[in-house]
C-alpha cells in the first residue's frame, strides 16, 4: 500500500507540473474565459452537446451544473454566454 | 493471494507518458471577443421552471438469466430569484428477469429520489446545498450516473459503495487558483433517515479535486466516514483527463478502505470525431474499461459489493443518432472464484428538457 500511495503522489506532482508550464487558457478582452473554450473544457469533458436551449432554459441549466460538476462562477458565466451567442446551435 | 493495485505503478506511468505527448502537442487557441448585446441579453431575461433528465431501456443477458431495465428518471429545476435553485431528480426502474429454467421473476419496481435540494449561491466561491444530496464520493454517483451519460451501462463494481444519497447538507464550491488550475471542494454531513424512497446514513465526508483546464485533467480525493453501525471508512481517487490531441477521454476512479474493501475501475473512450472517420461513423464512440475489486477479510453486510475478488472487463461501441437519442451496445466478462461469466447489454438513452 506504501507503494502505491507514493506512485500516485509521484504522478499527481509530476502531471500538476506539466499542467503549469503550460500556456493559460485563453480570455476574453475583458479578462473572461472565452465561452467556447471553457464549454468545451467544463461541459463536453462528461456529456454530449446539449439540446437547443432558450435564452431563459439557459440561465437555468448553468445554475444546476454549476452545483452538479463545481463549476468556478467565472467558468459558468463563460459557458452561458457562449450558449446565448450560439442559441439553437447545440 | 491478489495484491490490490499491483497494476496501478503501470497505469501511472501510461498516464504521465499521454501526459507528455498531450501538453508537448498543445497549441494556444485564438481568444473571440464577446458580444455586448450578449451581456445586456444575459441580465434582461430571467431563467425560467426547467423539466429535463432521461429515459432508457436496456437488455442485459448473463448465462441462464435475461434482464430488461426501463428506467425513467426525470430532473426538475426551479431558479429562485438571482441567488439560488431548487433541484429534484426521482427515478423509477423495473427490473424485469427471465431464468432460462424458471420463467419470469416477480417484477420489482425501484423508486429513489437522487436528489430534492437547495441551492444557495453565497458568493462566487461557496454554494451553500440543503435537502437530499447525491453522495459526493468519487466522480460517478454525481456526473456519471445518469443513463444518458454513461459511457457503460453497467456501472463499475465499486460504485456500490457511493451508490447513495444523504439528507443533511453540502457546502461546495469551485475557485480559480490561477489560469492554470481550479481547486473544487464538497463538504457534507448526512442525518440517518429510514425509508426507501429517502432514506439514507449517518455520515460524513468531502471531495476536494484540482481542475488543469489547459490539459482538461482533474486529480480528485475523497473521504467518506459512517457514523452508525460498523464506523466504515472510506478513501477514494479519482481522474479524468479528456485530452485535446487525441479524441480520447480517460477516467478512473479507485477505492480504498478496510471496512469495505479495495478497488479500481479505469475506463477509455475513443470519439470517432472530425473528417477522417466516415459519415456513418463520427456519431460513435468505442468505449473499453478494466476494473478489480477486492473484499475485505469480514466482509460487510448489506451491502451490493461483491463477496469474493472480481475482475472485469467491457468493451462497448455507442452511437448518437441525434443529440438526444443514442444506442448502444457492450460486451463484458467477468473473472471471480466460481463466477466467471459473459454479460451482454444492448439498450437506447433518450433525454429531454422542457
Amino acid at each position: 500500500m506504501h507503494r502505491t500511495k507514493i506512485v500516485l503522489v509521484a504522478a499527481f506532482l509530476l502531471v500538476a507540473a506539466f499542467a503549469k508550464d503550460s500556456a493559460p487558457p485563453p480570455v476574453t478582452p475583458s479578462g473572461l474565459p472565452d465561452g467556447a473554450q471553457a464549454y468545451k473544457t467544463n461541459c463536453t469533458r462528461c456529456h454530449s452537446a446539449p439540446p437547443a436551449l432558450s435564452p431563459r432554459q439557459a440561465h437555468v441549466v448553468m445554475r444546476h451544473m454549476r452545483v452538479r460538476a463545481n463549476l468556478p462562477a467565472r467558468d459558468a458565466e463563460a459557458v452561458l454566454r457562449y450558449l446565448l451567442e450560439s442559441e439553437g446551435s447545440h | 493471494m491478489h495484491r490490490p493495485f499491483h497494476h496501478l505503478p503501470r497505469i501511472a506511468i501510461l498516464g504521465l507518458a499521454f501526459a507528455a505527448v498531450n501538453v508537448v502537442s498543445q497549441t494556444t487557441p485564438v481568444p473571440v471577443p464577446l458580444n455586448a448585446q450578449t451581456s445586456e441579453q444575459l441580465e434582461m431575461m430571467p431563467p425560467i421552471p426547467v423539466i429535463t433528465g432521461g429515459v432508457s431501456f436496456n437488455a442485459q443477458f448473463i448465462p441462464g438469466q435475461q434482464q430488461l431495465l426501463p428506467v425513467v428518471a426525470p430532473i426538475v429545476l426551479v431558479p429562485i430569484g438571482k441567488w439560488g435553485l431548487i433541484e429534484s431528480e426521482f427515478e423509477v426502474e423495473a427490473e424485469a428477469v427471465h431464468n432460462t429454467n424458471t420463467g419470469w421473476d416477480p417484477l420489482p419496481v425501484g423508486k429513489s429520489l437522487e436528489y430534492a435540494q437547495l441551492d444557495l449561491f453565497l458568493n462566487r466561491f461557496v454554494t451553500l446545498v440543503g435537502g437530499r444530496f447525491a453522495e459526493p464520493f468519487n466522480i460517478y454517483k454525481e456526473r456519471l450516473d445518469a443513463r444518458w451519460i454513461r459511457n457503460l451501462q453497467e456501472p463499475p463494481l465499486i460504485f456500490a459503495f457511493s451508490d447513495q444519497s444523504g439528507n443533511g447538507g453540502e457546502v461546495r464550491g469551485g475557485i480559480p487558483l490561477s489560469a492554470n488550475v481550479d481547486l473544487n471542494y464538497t463538504g457534507y454531513f448526512s442525518a440517518f433517515t429510514s425509508g426507501e424512497i429517502a432514506g439514507s446514513e449517518r455520515q460524513t465526508g468531502l471531495r476536494t479535486s484540482l481542475y488543469f483546464p489547459r490539459p482538461r485533467l482533474e486529480v480528485g480525493f475523497s473521504y467518506d466516514h459512517k457514523l452508525d453501525g460498523a464506523h466504515v471508512t472510506g478513501y477514494g481517487t479519482d481522474i479524468t483527463w479528456n485530452m485535446r490531441s487525441l479524441p480520447l477521454d480517460i477516467r478512473a476512479e479507485s477505492l480504498i478502505s478496510a471496512d469495505a474493501g479495495n478497488g479500481y475501475w479505469v475506463e477509455g473512450t475513443w470519439r470517432f470525431a472530425g473528417g477522417r472517420y466516415p459519415k456513418w461513423l463520427r456519431g460513435s464512440q468505442a468505449v473499453i474499461r478494466e476494473e478489480q475489486y477486492f473484499p475485505p477479510t469480514v466482509p460487510l453486510e448489506d451491502t451490493e459489493l461483491p463477496g469474493t475478488d472480481a475482475t472485469r472487463v467491457f468493451v462497448g461501441w455507442n452511437f448518437y443518432l441525434n443529440g438526444a437519442l443514442r444506442i448502444s451496445a457492450a460486451y463484458g466478462r467477468q473473472f471471480a472464484p466460481d463466477d466467471n461469466h459473459n454479460l451482454w447489454d444492448i439498450g437506447i438513452n433518450f433525454r429531454f428538457l422542457k
